[in-house]
């Protein structure tokens, strides 16, 4: 038998059932749309990231770093003039402010004499054509104080021409500068890799936001290792010559974990999708089997069978697929936002001029697809070829070997939760080993979900059937007798719904543990500081600045933080660590420890003698033990060990804190700066008024001025914000499963078509069909729901104790709130009503004529 | 069959068409039918002559397209769709060729079912579907689901489910046409003992010469039209 008529069978199949083709397309369109959406925003925030470093670094393929007191300005003179170094460009590099804080940009600092061959924009093009920026514009930059270049955009963005005067502010103070010229770029790209930068001559940027004699680093075209070598024997302590791709590699890490956690997530769409398309393609061929049986008993051979049913699935897996494609990118336009944002509050500063969307996404989202629809499709038709003539007239020997492989199904998700939860007890760090448990356990769980049907509703037909009569018992029944349909359907709602549960009472557990450590970090009651910027740049601040805000009235205590990024050579794949110098130990007594080394009323003793305490994060990342408990930074007086006596909870940063008694720091680092500030007010203070009295003190800087409530508040916008992508993910998960349920239900009322016509025929009306019909649904949905609290509450506690320890390092105490138990058996229960409403409406305009007649 | 005004079933002027790809196919014209209490009328035909049709037509469960129809008193064409249900959960029994039992619902659910939609299952009504269990051999079967049993055993649930909540009319469409020989003669035996010791009417559709000879009056669809004569007269020849 030739296979054409069969793909032609499959094709008027397909005619008549057009509806069961959209859902399978949808599916595999969410699915991959979502796989692709968090790819495109991800890789769009990375890939802005990578060129705003770019166009910071130039061709640069080395840099001389310092810790926080920066490289010194006569290491440069050393590099040209000593060490005959010529590719060597100086830099100053800070976050300022214009537009009264509203826009936040880079201004780099340089000396144009040496940039020619290290950024580019300032010199003339690769194509040879026109200089980036005219020469008259260079010369004022270096020849007139307070002038600056930026592209068109910026400029505006800023509201402003050449001649323009603008101001800028730091932390630290307020300056007026003066556009002297446009830079050019060639190319889209060169145009986004400079969308937030401010050029400005070094000796200029040095006095607004450096420090005398100190650069932020040197950039260096250097051509072989001979080069590196001579560098770096002249290199004074405290600073470092490394490659900048792989510096580049190690800052692109920081934000690493968080994507990943989406991506995971998105991909659990993806898994919700497979059970649809699985689902729908099982029903196709049920609804066929007569047909198949039929051409299997006149020639069709099995592999016939079984590549029409595949090629099927392949057809509306490419249809889908492609249609993932273009939205997977709409959605990414969406979710880039969020994204970035979230990575801005963070990790780093980050804006996103376009999207990317690389082959590399292109080439997983084609792949998800395809995997997606042949996988799905595989087992149906797999048991297509197991259809005979004689068996296909027999629709009960469809649900009994859907019974047959409840229990097959029901075996291997013993062995996968088993397996599973063996695995969590291996102390594996890698985040996807992490994932791979919790597919295990996930999988595991919904596939003991048709079992738990049969059995649960076995059960529920006594109690349906004593409230609401024969009708009542019907609708048990009629879910456990299309099992093949109701049990995969219910699988794909509970498995939605549970990492609605999962992700619900994680976020929630997250957010009470952060309450209780605000509550006992935050003692001071007013907080001074720089906007957050992110991890990677700290601003400055004078700390005689101190002594003003004590002078005013109602002020009790100053205590002073300087929050800089460190080096730590024993960890050079890890990004810089963060350092906080504290005045005094503002959570001393309410800080909780994990393990101390020294008795608790003695920490702050040993700080001040030199030890540090870390955050747990911290230590997880570097395997700090109390056995293995020191740490080396590098320190302007050279590579120094200090002892870790203590690893404490701390929700700030997920790379986690190094915390240092300021005495120490400033014998270790000649840094005179400070970054923050926290007030104890006297008990009769008011502290609206006192606000906004120290709001006067810093007027002229860029100083953020919060009382403790405020800060709080932050903390949990920033929070919301960054879980923001998550809610809205695992809300198309619900979706996804929605679609399921719905295209479950159209499956289940025709195939009841000819029992609901004859039970018109023997006298049930209209209402009460439909009725019956919405007891089905609900009862799926009840079902889905209360399978889902389990499934979800074990999937939480993945996502804690596996999960968040891996990503981020952190623990936290689970917290389940009710209200998420009680709206996660709400949300499927009317997931399942609202799409059990069409089919019911349909059943209770059914022709019974026609249904009797239907076979 | 005489067609008086004490006609249990009454048809008038009763027509009915079908599209079929945008043709209309004239199923029934202007067919007349009278049939007294206690009757049985025997409906005969080739395949698409229209019996299914004529019998969901007088069933209530189709509409004609114009004519009237009336059972017992009632003109059931002019009720809406849910007085159409209400009157046949009522008042008609139903037989099919496919025996249609529900399948999640047990012979003694089955049974009872348009009765208990009626909310009429009492002591006497569980009584006597009982004994019409007992009649057909299946008392011992109550609580098996129709999948366990076999064509012959489903289709005298089915008539008992037909008769036990006591209709007037009991319309049978082929009943024995997915039957073997040796069950189609006891189902029918059986079905024709009951509806007579009831003294229900009986409608049936059928093929079966053999099964009309012993209807008390027999009528043939042909052509969209319906001649009727009585069973003792010679029998209607096949076209």
């Amino acid at each position: 038998m030739s296979s054409a008529v069969l793909y032609r069978l499959a094709l008027r199949a397909l005619q008549r059932r057009i509806l069961q083709g959209a859902l399978f397309v949808f599916s595999i369109v969410a699915g991959v749309a979502l796989v692709v959406g968090v790819d495109v925003a991800a890789d769009s925030a990375r890939r802005a990231f990578s060129l705003s470093i770019a166009s910071l670094q130039g061709n640069a393929t080395h840099e001389i770093v310092g810790g926080p007191s920066g490289v010194p300005t006569s290491l440069y003179r050393t590099l040209r003039v000593d060490l005959g170094i010529r590719s060597a460009a100086p830099a100053i590099q800070g976050t300022v402010r214009a537009s009264q804080g509203e826009v936040v940009l880079t201004l780099l600092g340089i000396d144009p004499f040496a940039e020619s061959q290290m950024r580019a924009y300032l010199g003339s093009s690769p194509a040879g054509g026109a200089n980036a920026v005219s020469g008259q514009a260079l010369l004022r930059l270096l020849t007139e104080p307070n002038t600056v270049l930026v592209t068109e955009a910026v400029a505006t963005r800023l509201g402003v021409q050449p001649g323009d005067r603008f101001e800028l502010t730091t932390a630290q103070k307020r300056d007026t500068f003066t556009l002297v010229g446009i830079l050019r770029p060639w190319n889209d790209l060169s145009a986004q890799a400079l969308s937030a930068l401010v050029i400005t001559d070094i000796a200029a940027a040095q006095d607004f936001i450096g420090s005398p004699g100190t650069l932020s680093r040197i950039d260096l075209l250097l051509a072989n290792d001979l080069q590196v070598a001579r560098i770096r024997e002249a290199l004074p302590a405290g600073v470092v010559l490394r490659a900048v791709a792989s510096n580049r590699e190690t800052l692109q890490q920081l934000s690493g974990s968080f994507i990943l956690n989406l991506q995971a997530l998105s991909l659990l769409a993806l898994v919700v999708g497979v059970f649809l398309v699985y689902n729908i393609m099982s029903f196709s061929v049920v609804q066929r089997r007569i047909q198949l049986g039929m051409l299997r008993a006149i020639g069709a051979t099995r592999r016939q069978v079984f590549f029409t049913i595949l090629v099927e699935a392949l057809v509306f897996g490419v249809a889908g697929t492609l249609l993932g494609l273009a939205c997977g990118y709409l959605l990414g336009g969406f979710l880039v936002d969020a994204v970035t944002r979230t990575i801005t509050d963070v990790y780093y500063r980050v804006e996103v001029q376009a999207l990317t969307i690389s082959s590399l996404t292109i080439a997983k989202g084609v792949v998800a697809g395809f995997i997606a629809s042949l996988g799905a499709g595989l087992i149906p038709a797999v048991n297509a070829t197991r259809i005979s003539a004689a068996s296909a007239l027999r629709s009960a020997d469809a649900e009994q070997a859907t019974r047959a492989r409840v229990d097959v199904a029901a075996a291997v998700g013993v062995m996968l939760l088993a397996a599973g939860l063996i695995l969590t007890q291996f102390q594996e760090q890698s985040l996807v080993f992490g994932f791979g448990v919790l597919f295990f356990v996930l999988m595991g769980c919904i596939l003991l979900t048709p079992v738990a049907l049969l059995f649960s509703m076995h059960a529920v037909q006594y109690v349906s059937g004593r409230i609401f009569g024969t009708l009542g018992a019907m609708a048990p029944r009629a879910i456990v007798r299309s099992l093949s349909r109701t049990g995969v359907a219910v699988a794909a709602l509970a498995l939605a719904v549970s990492v609605i549960v999962g992700v619900s009472v994680m976020i929630a557990s997250f957010r009470s543990t952060v309450t209780t450590w605000l509550d006992d970090a935050l003692t001071a009651d007013v907080f001074i500081s720089a906007p957050a910027s992110g991890l990677l740049e700290s601003e400055i601040v004078d700390p005689k600045l101190a002594e003003r805000l004590a002078a005013v009235p109602g002020v009790a205590q100053v205590l002073t933080a300087r929050d800089v990024a460190a080096l730590a050579p024993d960890y050079p794949e890890l990004p810089p660590v963060n350092l906080v110098a504290v005045s005094q130990d503002l959570a001393e007594r309410s800080r909780r420890y994990l393990w101390l080394s020294v008795p608790r009323a003695e920490v702050w003793d040993a700080m001040q003698n030199g030890a540090i305490v870390v955050t747990e994060s911290f230590a997880y990342r570097r395997h700090i033990t109390p056995e293995a408990n020191s740490l080396t930074l590098l320190t302007d007086r050279g590579p120094q060990s200090l002892p870790v006596v203590g690893v404490y909870q701390h929700y700030g940063s997920d790379q986690g804190i190094v915390l240092m008694a300021d005495s120490v720091y400033r014998g270790k680092f000649n840094d005179p700066w400070v970054s923050s500030f926290a007030l104890f007010l006297t008990s009769e203070t008011d502290t609206e008024a006192l606000l906004e009295r120290v709001r006067q003190v810093v007027a002229n800087q860029g100083l953020t001025v919060q009382s403790t409530r405020e800060l709080r508040a932050e903390v949990f916008t920033i929070f919301d914000r960054a879980f923001s992508i998550t809610a809205a993910l695992r809300s198309l998960a619900a979706v996804v499963a929605f679609i399921g349920i719905l295209s479950a239900l159209m499956a289940l009322q025709l195939d009841q078509r000819r029992t609901f016509g004859t039970m018109r025929a023997l006298g049930l009306t209209g209402a009460q069909l439909w009725r019956l019909t919405l007891l089905e649904t609900g009862l799926m949905g009840l079902a889905a729901g209360l399978f889902a609290l389990p499934i979800g509450l074990v999937l939480a506690k993945i996502l804690i104790d596996v999960i968040n320890v891996r990503a981020f390092g952190w623990t936290f105490t689970f917290h389940v709130p009710p209200s998420a138990m009680l709206q996660a058996v709400i949300i499927a229960l009317a997931a399942a009503l609202l799409a059990g409403a069409y089919p019911a409406w349909r059943v209770a305009r059914l022709a019974p004529a026609e249904a009797i007649r239907y076979e | 069959m005489s067609q008086t005004l004490k006609s249990l079933v009454s048809l008038r002027e009763i027509s009915k068409s079908y599209f079929d790809h945008g043709q209309q196919r004239d199923v029934l014209s202007n067919v007349c039918l009278d049939v007294n209490r206690g009757e049985f009328l025997a409906i005969l035909g080739s395949s698409g002559s229209g019996k299914t049709t004529l019998l969901h037509l007088i069933g209530g469960i189709d509409t004609p397209d114009s004519g009237s129809i009336v059972i017992d008193g009632i003109e059931i064409t002019s009720l809406s769709d849910t007085e159409r249900t209400l009157f046949r959960r009522r008042h008609v029994g139903m037989v099919f060729q496919l025996f249609n039992l529900i399948p999640t619902l047990t012979v003694w659910e089955n049974v009872l079912l348009p009765a208990e939609l009626e909310g009429a299952v009492d002591s006497t009504r569980r009584v006597q579907a009982g004994e019409l269990l007992e009649r057909v051999g299946l008392s011992d079967r109550r609580s098996t689901y129709p999948d366990r049993l076999s064509g012959g055993e489903q289709q005298r649930v089915a008539i008992v489910r037909a008769l036990a909540h006591q209709p007037h009319v009991v319309l049978a469409d082929e009943p024995t046409g997915n039957l073997d020989a040796e069950n189609s003669e006891r189902v029918l035996s059986l079905l024709l003992e009951l509806t007579r010791e009831a003294g229900r009417t009986l409608l049936m559709a059928t093929h079966d010469h053999e099964i009309a000879r012993k209807a008390t009056h027999i009528c043939r669809l042909q052509g969209g039209g319906l001649t009727t004569r009585p069973a003792t007269d010679r029998p209607l020849e096949s076209p």
